[in-house]
């Protein structure tokens, strides 16, 4: 399997998506090519780092016009 | 050949008595929960499990640790991994909340009717794809179903007046269940059905009623130091949020958005209910739409949507190719943190980011980002890789920072 051949299958793999036989392949590769076994390392960090960080709540202000705005003009429309 | 029929009773049949049937179907449970328990690595989802068990039993509260449950199934996985980190061993707890909960399928069926319907839960139970699949998973969704289960086999057995000692055990599992899993409120829904289908068919003891108030007021009292907790205070303040776009819509009253941490624990009790009946989504279908309304007055903007390098083939091509090395610890826990990541995902398209936040940062699953974001299924994939290789690019400007920076194409 090539690097290029893998790289959009990586979120898949990640999230466990992916048929067994892929997985052996991409796993059998990356084994072997440093660039991709950084490439998976980083992507999985990626995605570990924003679901453990990368909440952000809601600032008040913003929420405040938020129901502002509901209450106005576009509320009547999504009725 | 006739007289054969005749001479055994119910014929060749006869072997399979309801008992039996019902310790095959108990076998057969337990085959497929323990079967192949570690043939498989483990995925996203259980990684994430296996790091909040890791982490010290304090950090449970301030919610840095978990932010979506609160702590018992990762304090029951903490124990077991003490004895090793095995993938059949990490999803032990898991198997074996799975089993328990076949059998407890039978004793409350068996409890409630007559011997056939026993038989035939104890089937359905045993054989459930979704209760075999959430055995064999490093999650805490089997013991969610052990809790509810145990919870109404307690209170059953007060109804039917079995013992008072069971209502020790009914506040035992009510209570075990809430620290499971936030959704167990709606459990408590179904215990109260219960006991007012009992009475209304003339079955249960008129204490019944009183055993459940008892009972859900203790469950409370032992609930109360959690929801007190800053994580579980978070959790509420995120159903709070997403319950307040759905009534200032509906009801048309915003006067209710007031005082938002005073009606805290009523919107959790509603916005459990909505989430659970897959109203979650809807919820943000809503917001997304009022947020579409104010966009569509200003002018389209002219961005490129997909400007990241592809190949030839179309998939997007890494460019930064250095090791993260080990993040250091203490960077995690700076706000500095926060700041990259937020920075990094600001400049993603907006097609690219709401994608990513509501799959990898609110938690979504695909099916329901396709359904707010009214996309197809692959497109949300396609889009989600997308945002994640870009992230993953300018992250890297970040952590290998320090390092040599190189670029090579594909091989």
């Amino acid at each position: 399997m090539l690097c290029k051949e893998m790289l959009g299958k990586l979120s898949e793999y990640i999230d466990g998506e992916l048929e067994a036989e892929l997985c052996a392949k991409i796993e059998q590769h990356v084994a072997e090519c440093s660039n991709c076994n950084i490439v998976v390392d980083t992507l999985r960090k990626t995605v570990t780092l924003y679901h453990d960080h990368g909440h952000e709540p809601l600032p008040e202000e913003v929420k405040q016009r938020l129901l502002a705005a509901l209450d106005l003009g576009p509320a009547a429309d999504l009725r | 050949m006739s007289r054969a029929k005749h001479d055994v009773p119910g014929g060749r049949w006869a072997w399979f008595t309801p008992q039996r049937l019902v310790v095959i179907a108990l076998m057969l449970g337990l085959l497929l929960r323990f079967l192949c328990l570690g043939s498989k690595s483990i995925w996203l989802d259980e990684v994430l499990s296996v790091r909040a068990a890791r982490a010290e039993l304090g950090a449970f509260a301030s919610g840095s640790v978990e932010r979506y449950h609160p702590p018992l199934f990762f304090l029951i996985l903490k124990g077991f991994m003490r004895l090793g980190t095995d993938e059949a061993l990490l999803r032990l707890p898991a198997a074996i909340g799975g089993s328990a909960a076949v059998l407890l399928i039978y004793v409350l069926s068996r409890s409630l009717f007559d011997m056939a319907t026993a038989v035939s839960a104890t089937w359905f139970a045993a054989l459930a794809p979704l209760l075999v699949w959430y055995s064999q998973e490093v999650r805490g969704y089997s013991l969610l179903v052990m809790w509810a289960l145990l919870a109404l086999v307690a209170l059953a057995h007060l109804a039917l007046q079995r013992g008072a000692g069971w209502w020790l055990v009914y506040v035992a599992a009510t209570t075990a269940g809430l620290y499971t899993h936030y959704t167990f409120v709606l459990v408590l829904l179904v215990q109260l059905l219960m006991v007012v289908g009992l009475l209304a068919a003339g079955r249960g003891t008129r204490a019944a009623p009183l055993y459940l108030a008892a009972g859900w007021l203790a469950a409370a009292v032992l609930y109360v130091p959690w929801l007190r907790t800053p994580a579980a205070g978070a959790f509420i303040d995120r159903l709070t949020s997403a319950s307040l776009y759905y009534n200032a819509l509906t009801a048309g009253r915003p006067e209710l958005l007031q005082n938002v941490s005073g009606a805290a624990l009523a919107w959790f009790l509603i916005g459990g209910g909505l989430m659970a009946l897959g109203l979650g989504t809807w919820l943000y279908r809503i917001a997304y739409n009022a947020a579409l309304m104010r966009l569509r007055k200003r002018p389209a903007p002219t961005e490129s949507l997909d400007e990241p390098v592809t190949s030839e083939s179309g998939d997007q091509m890494p460019r930064q190719l250095v090791d993260w090395g080990s993040i250091p610890d203490d960077l995690l826990l700076k706000r500095e943190l926060h700041t990259v990541l937020k920075a990094a995902l600001e400049t993603l398209p907006a097609t690219l980011r709401s994608v990513f936040v509501l799959r990898d940062i609110e938690g979504l699953s695909t099916a329901e980002t396709a359904e707010v974001l009214a996309l197809t299924e692959t497109n949300v994939k396609v889009r989600l890789h997308r945002a994640r290789v870009a992230l993953r690019e300018r992250l890297t400007g970040y952590f290998a920072a320090s390092q040599t920076v190189q670029g090579i194409g594909g091989k």
